[in-house]
């Protein structure tokens, strides 16, 4: 399981201004911990620094450990194995020069050590399962929906117990995030742990699991997303639920400037 | 696929009549009367007088209407019958493959020494952006390329064969006659290459998916192999074409100065000795060879990215 | 339980290779060394022509401060006044390149349609075609001068720059403000004018500067070989060619031309480079604007 404990995130330069700070959170027996926040909050730079992946000019401190052990160095230190990350844009993330068929069949070749035609085969047998049969499509022919769905067919494929997954339902309408919110809940049926990022509550409450809300850098309120729902403590996190659309029409002041963490 | 191959080939086709067009054209209506021109060529300045300017005005059939004149010439040229050369009388066609097969030599040997030298430090220097290789490389890349090439071949000649006797500087018949040439208009090539090859390895390097690739699990230089290069292939093939102008450029420098036969050489005696149809001939077997090598590397790269069949212009 | 501090990546500080090679600074002051020529040109008494035959091959002297070339004349005046005919006919050939280059590119980016696909096949025909060669051909076909090769350089260069100005303009025709610019009314010349003609000259201007260098040197090889400016003009190329049999008892007489070619080309490499520099931070700048806020 995931144990994060005080991690900080700094800019090295910049008057080592803290964008993330003392963030701890332990998921237990949970398969789901969804980060909720707006844009700015440092959500995306904790996947970031779980993947080991943080861009340059930015350091962190703090302990991580997944399944008992440290974890340092995260994806480009070999962790692959371990973690997969799914990027926010899909579409971006995708070799504009190979076809998903390839692309997919990669995860099974290279983590996995599979042979070449085992990994096509199993390719295609991932992607039909989640409902793309022209494998041999390249990824500007796809539409968002589907590229996405690619991109789940690699983090099912992979051996990683840790799945981050960063706005998986950006820019999807109803229909589509609830598929997506599905097939999540689908890799957590293989053994994997979901970490998802979103800036939608009516994500994080699908889900199920761990709800942490990130407000400025700072993770303000966590626990069970339905307690979270049901009694929020934190003003803000109060606001982030009102303001779903069934909810009601009230309007709330969600700003993040104007809550204190 | 397809559509884009007939595209291409009709485009190609296209090209070459406009080549073939201007060229007549350009003869036909420049200064100097093309039948005093052949009779001069032809024999003694002194004999030339106006019966005889006019028999071959006649024998020719230059006293026909422009259109008539282009039809013919057209006929001609369709069927490789390009006339014969007004200095040796020999038939251009011939002469043309004759000094063709040299400038091919010239010229693949000294993409073979630019791509030795480019590629691997290319790759290397783009892969470490801001490092002392890179700027290193770019020094070296931005002074080589204000060095004109005949220049270069000066000092080229300076050093190797005047200083250190290395390499002979004229001649055609050894496997060492080429290396000084094929040297100058490859360090020149490298030059462009090299900043070329780096810079778009760079862009492949800081896209999203190479990093995803990087995550995805995949070792170091498969990530290189199979998304880094096919990627960063597409500009530098498109440079190709640009490779080969510079080439074409060059070698009419370069193989005047170390005398090696090539069409360069030939075509600047040609135009020194005002020998029309060879002229034409080479004009014409140019922008051939310049519309395959531009269609060849349109279609290579539709194959390696299939996106860009897709975009449009 | 202890803290760890990591840092994976340490920042590099502003690229130090950008620094140096797009520096303004070191591209003009190359510059200067054939503007002062340029200049030197001016002051009387400086006679290109004039040949001096007892004093032919002299060494830097006070009176010729950069010796005499092999009829006597005044290497220093022949290399000023060289200055226009080769740098100057050359910043001619760009600007005009360009120019027609970005006007076309900027119809066919805009107005588009059938418009744009003659302009394209245009450009394809005469994309990359070698300008030396063609400017040969042309002086050969025709026995012109110097008009001649410059038509054949513009001719071979402006494909290049209306590539750029067309993806410019058509990406520009499809923004909003472009668009509220028609339907206040405004007419395509208006348009083409005051939106898309700034937003066309900042990613050209690095071209410009590099088609300058190149157009010198395609200049100066054809003047080399013989072929557009006829002697006694002090083209560089020339000067050089004409110099390659004193090499030996009087380097000087080819030295200096060349010195002079290179860094003025390398002069505009060098403001090639800060150009582009600048038209990437402000690429950078804009496109970080209209992503999705991605990172944080």
């Amino acid at each position: 399981m995931l144990q994060v404990q005080n991690l900080s995130i700094r800019q090295t330069y910049n008057g080592r201004a803290p964008l993330v700070q003392n963030v701890s959170f332990d998921l237990q027996g949970n398969r789901f911990l969804t980060l909720v926040g707006e844009t700015g909050s440092g959500k995306s730079l904790i996947a970031k620094a779980l993947a080991g992946i943080l861009p340059p000019g930015l350091e962190q401190e703090g302990k991580i450990k997944f399944n008992g052990r440290d974890f340092y160095g995260g994806i480009m230190n070999g962790a692959a194995k371990e973690i997969f990350l799914m990027p926010q844009e899909s579409a971006l993330a995708l070799n504009p020069s190979m076809s998903i068929l390839s692309q997919v069949a990669e995860v099974f070749r290279w983590p996995l050590g599979k042979g070449r035609f085992q990994s096509k085969k199993l390719a295609a047998k991932t992607l039909n399962l989640l409902g793309l049969s022209r494998t041999g499509q390249y990824p500007h022919q796809l539409s968002g929906g589907m590229s996405q769905r690619s991109m789940l067919a690699m983090a099912l494929a992979s051996p990683a117990r840790l799945v981050i997954a960063d706005e998986p339902t950006k820019g999807l309408d109803a229909g589509l995030k609830d598929e997506v919110v599905g097939l999540l809940a689908a890799l957590t049926e293989k053994g994997k742990t979901v970490m998802c990022i979103t800036h939608d509550f009516s994500v994080a409450r699908k889900l199920g699991g761990l709800v942490a809300v990130m407000l400025k850098g700072k993770a303000i309120e966590q626990g069970p997303a339905e307690k979270m729902l049901s009694s929020p403590n934190h003003e803000y996190t109060r606001a982030l639920i009102n303001a779903l659309p069934e909810n009601g029409l009230i309007s709330w002041n969600i700003n993040p400037a104007g809550y204190n963490e | 696929m397809i559509p884009a191959l007939i595209n291409r080939i009709t485009q190609a086709a296209a090209v070459i009549l406009v080549v073939a067009t201007l060229t007549f054209a350009v003869t036909w209506f420049g200064p100097g009367d093309i039948a005093t021109q052949i009779a001069l060529a032809r024999y003694d300045p002194d004999m030339v007088t106006p019966e005889i300017v006019l028999s071959i005005q006649e024998s020719e059939g230059l006293d026909r209407s422009g259109a008539y004149q282009f039809a013919v010439w057209l006929g001609r040229t369709a069927t490789l019958d390009l006339g014969r050369s007004l200095v040796s009388g020999r038939e251009v066609s011939a002469v043309l493959g004759y000094h063709f097969q040299y400038t091919l030599k010239l010229a693949l040997t000294a993409m073979a020494f630019s791509l030795v030298l480019a590629l691997p430090l290319g790759i290397a220097s783009g892969l470490r952006p801001g490092s002392k290789l890179n700027l290193a490389l770019q020094a070296v890349s931005s002074m080589l390329a204000s060095i004109p090439a005949y220049i270069l071949a000066i000092v080229l000649i300076l050093i190797f064969a005047v200083h250190l006797s290395i390499f002979p500087v004229a001649g055609f018949s050894q496997a060492a006659h080429i290396v000084l040439p094929a040297l100058t208009l490859g360090l020149g090539l490298f030059a462009l290459s090299n900043r070329l090859i780096s810079s778009s390895i760079n862009m492949v390097r800081e896209a999203p998916f190479y990093l995803f690739a990087k995550t995805k699990g995949l070792p170091k230089y498969q990530v290189l192999l199979r998304h880094g290069m096919p990627n960063a292939a597409a500009p530098i093939l498109t440079f190709l074409g640009l490779q080969f102008a510079f080439l074409l450029d060059g070698v009419i420098i370069v193989e005047n100065i170390f005398a090696w036969p090539g069409i360069g050489h030939l075509l600047l005696e040609s135009i020194l000795a005002r020998d029309i149809p060879v002229i034409q001939g080479a004009a014409l077997a140019i922008g051939l060879i310049y519309v395959s090598i531009n269609a060849a590397v349109d279609l290579v790269l539709l194959w390696l990215n299939p996106a860009s069949g897709y975009q449009d212009g | 339980m202890f803290s760890s501090r990591r840092k994976l990546q340490v920042t590099t500080p502003p690229e130090i290779s950008r620094r140096i090679f797009s520096s303004k600074v070191a591209g003009l002051l190359l510059l200067l060394v054939p503007l002062a020529a340029g200049l030197i040109s001016l002051a009387p008494g400086l006679d290109p022509l004039s040949q001096n035959l007892m004093h032919r091959l002299s060494s830097p002297s006070l009176e010729h401060p950069l010796g005499t070339d092999h009829l006597g004349r005044c290497l220093l005046a022949r290399i000023a006044h060289g200055t226009y005919i080769s740098m100057g006919s050359a910043l001619l050939i760009a600007l005009c390149s360009a120019a027609l280059g970005a006007l076309l590119g900027m119809i066919a980016g805009y107005i588009r349609g059938i418009v744009d696909m003659g302009i394209g096949r245009l450009v394809d025909t005469t994309l990359a075609f070698p300008g030396i060669l063609l400017a040969l051909m042309l002086a050969g076909l025709t026995g012109g001068g110097v008009l001649v090769l410059a038509a054949a350089l513009i001719i071979t260069t402006w494909p290049e720059y209306c590539r750029l100005a067309r993806s410019v303009s058509r990406t520009l025709s499809g923004a909003p403000y472009v668009q509220a610019g028609v339907l206040t009314g405004f007419t395509t010349g208006f348009i083409l004018r005051r939106y898309l003609l700034p937003q066309v000259i900042r990613p050209l201007l690095p071209l410009v500067s590099l088609g300058v260098g190149k157009a010198i040197l395609a200049l100066s090889s054809l003047g080399f070989l013989g072929i557009g400016v006829t002697p006694p003009a002090p083209e560089w190329g020339a000067m050089i060619s004409a110099g390659l049999p004193y090499l030996r008892e009087a380097p000087h007489l080819a030295m200096f031309p060349s010195v002079l070619i290179f860094m003025t080309v390398l002069g505009f490499i060098l403001l090639s480079g800060h150009f582009e520099k600048k038209d990437a931070g402000f690429q950078h700048a804009s496109s970080a604007k209209s992503e999705h806020q991605t990172d944080i």
